[in-house]
């Protein structure tokens, strides 16, 4: 029996569920497809196949003797090689780190595990998770599966295209700046960037304490919010984790969303957005509009300076992690990484603070512009067809972070603010690859997210296209 | 100060060797997002702990549904 490799998540669990096919036969079909395709990606860090194979045979057998099944049982994952493992090499895209082997496993992958998932496959990234375009000078560029002379988006460039050319039914990414929104963007796929503290980060690679975010990158709504569902919750290895109860994200996704406020911000967004992004951009809000959503337009003037926010605490505190490594390996540090690492140097003190103590008022301030007459707000993501390889090669040669921060600049103010926001598919440029729109909500309203996305995935079919590569 | 004095104070400060040029561009972007910081400063209220602001997610969270966390 043929696996479809675009299968859901949600039908694959079904399928192993039902008896339709086994975990081992769903695991050498990604195996296979691993085989045929992942070079061709550069999306593959590592892949241990017997191993694979014999964590897939244990599941099948728990299932045959009548053990209880969690939600995601038997069905192959992989996940950015940043998540730890006891046990296995977690080399975080970097040189330094090549023979890493972690003390301790990540939460979120001990929950994905409790849930039934397999984890088949390591995937590469971007140098310690700083960059949005999915370069690796150690690595390569990881390849878009829609046209492989184009980006990914970075900075879980593996996680991107592995999902994107069905090799795996999901993928954790994390988000420091944009990095599960921006490859989900640029591959076609559905990326959540929870609100900050819903998804524990003990036992994933540190690059920002503040910003970092936990989340899945899949090819449906559903799947997205089956594999959030999984990991969301409070963890005692992480104090910034929130206690508060974990919606059934499925329990309310279907419902419909006529009455729904949709806030569109007109500071910032459409400032640079190019024509082509921005007639799908419309278009989405158009068909939001059919579904009997209405479009509120809102100002906020700070939008802009969310930016600089953001770089700042990201700078500071990655510099943080790597100043002294940075001493005693700089050559072994990509050129855009230690480049980047070095703006962090020059933060002072006091600036730090600041930015860190107007967090607070400032998410005050949004969510009052944005929420007090509106359930969701909707943003382009990128405001540029995804570009060529090429053409976003900038290494750390003149004006590469102002490229590299522009790159992501309708992206990055969500990661200071720390609110719900996920990448939702919006069509195809003329060129073929992906366009995609932002979602964002209230802290702790993932459901009304997924709600709004899964309106948008019925009325379109916005995630029924996958790349031929067959 | 200029490049050369702030690549000399990384080489005393982190002890990393870095030239002029290497921090030209990281020392310009860091400068530009510190006035942005400034300009912030002097506007909003300062008074919040860095801790204020998961009390503020929280705040400003719809009413929550569903079972009590893992």
């Amino acid at each position: 029996m043929n696996i479809d490799p675009y299968l859901s998540l949600e039908a694959a669990a079904a399928g192993i569920r039902r008896g339709d096919f086994t975990a081992v036969r769903l695991t050498e079909a990604c195996l296979s497809r691993i085989d045929a395709l992942g070079d061709r990606l550069n999306c593959i860090a590592g892949v241990d196949p017997a191993l694979a194979l014999a964590d897939a045979a244990r599941a099948d057998a728990a299932r045959e003797s009548g053990k209880p099944a969690g939600p995601l049982h038997g069905v192959p994952l992989a996940h950015k090689d940043m998540y730890y493992r006891v046990g296995r090499v977690s080399a975080c895209g970097a040189l330094i780190r090549g023979a890493y082997q972690p003390q301790t496993t990540a939460t979120a992958l001990s929950r994905l595990d409790a849930a039934g998932a397999l984890d088949i496959a390591r995937l590469n990234m971007v140098e310690f998770a700083l960059g949005p375009t999915g370069h690796n000078q150690h690595t390569g560029a990881v390849r878009n599966p829609w046209n492989r002379a184009h980006i990914t988006g970075g900075s879980s460039s593996g996680s991107g295209s592995a999902v994107a050319a069905g090799l795996v039914f999901g993928a954790l990414g994390s988000d420091t700046g944009g990095s599960i929104r921006t490859p989900s963007a640029c591959c076609g796929l559905v990326g959540m960037k929870p609100t900050y503290g819903l998804v524990s980060r003990a036992g994933a690679m540190p690059l920002s304490f503040s910003l970092d975010h936990v989340g899945p990158l899949t090819r449906t709504v559903r799947d997205n919010a089956l594999m959030l569902q999984a990991i969301a919750g409070h963890d005692p290895r992480d104090p910034t984790t929130s206690r508060r109860a974990v919606p059934d994200f499925l329990a309310t996704i279907e419902d419909d969303i006529r009455g729904l406020r949709i806030a569109v911000c007109e500071d910032f967004f459409g400032d640079s957005l190019d024509d082509e992004v921005a007639a799908l951009t419309n278009a989405s809000l158009d068909v939001y509009r059919r579904l009997g959503a209405t479009i509120v337009p809102v100002r906020f003037p700070d939008m802009q300076d969310l930016v600089a926010l953001t770089t700042v605490l990201s700078s500071s505190e990655s510099a943080g992690y790597h100043a002294d490594s940075l001493a005693a390996d700089w050559d072994r540090y990509g050129h855009q990484t230690r480049g980047r690492m070095l703006a962090g140097l020059f933060y002072p003190a006091v600036t730090y603070q600041q930015a860190l103590k107007l967090r607070a008022p400032i998410l005050r301030a949004f969510c009052k512009a944005m929420f007090a007459d509106a359930d969701v707000m909707h943003a382009p993501g990128l405001d540029i067809p995804v570009p060529t390889i090429a053409e976003t090669d900038h290494s750390d040669g003149p004006g590469f972070l102002q490229a590299l921060i522009r790159l992501t600049r309708n992206i990055r103010p969500f990661n200071y603010l720390g609110v719900p926001t996920m990448a939702v598919p919006a069509g195809f440029t003329a060129s073929g690859l992906p366009s995609s729109f932002q979602l964002a909500g209230r802290p702790f309203d993932e459901a009304t997210l997924y709600r709004t996305a899964r309106a948008y995935e019925r009325a379109t079919g916005c995630t029924d296209t996958h790349p031929q590569l067959d | 100060m200029t490049d050369r004095e702030r690549a000399d104070w990384i080489r005393q400060t982190y002890g990393i060797d870095v030239t002029p040029e290497m921090i030209a561009e990281p020392a310009r972007i860091s400068a530009a997002n510190s006035a942005v910081v400034r300009k912030l400063a002097a506007r909003l209220p300062l008074e919040a702990e860095p801790v204020d602001y998961l009390r503020e997610l929280e705040a400003m969270a719809p009413p929550a549904t569903g079972s009590e966390g893992k």
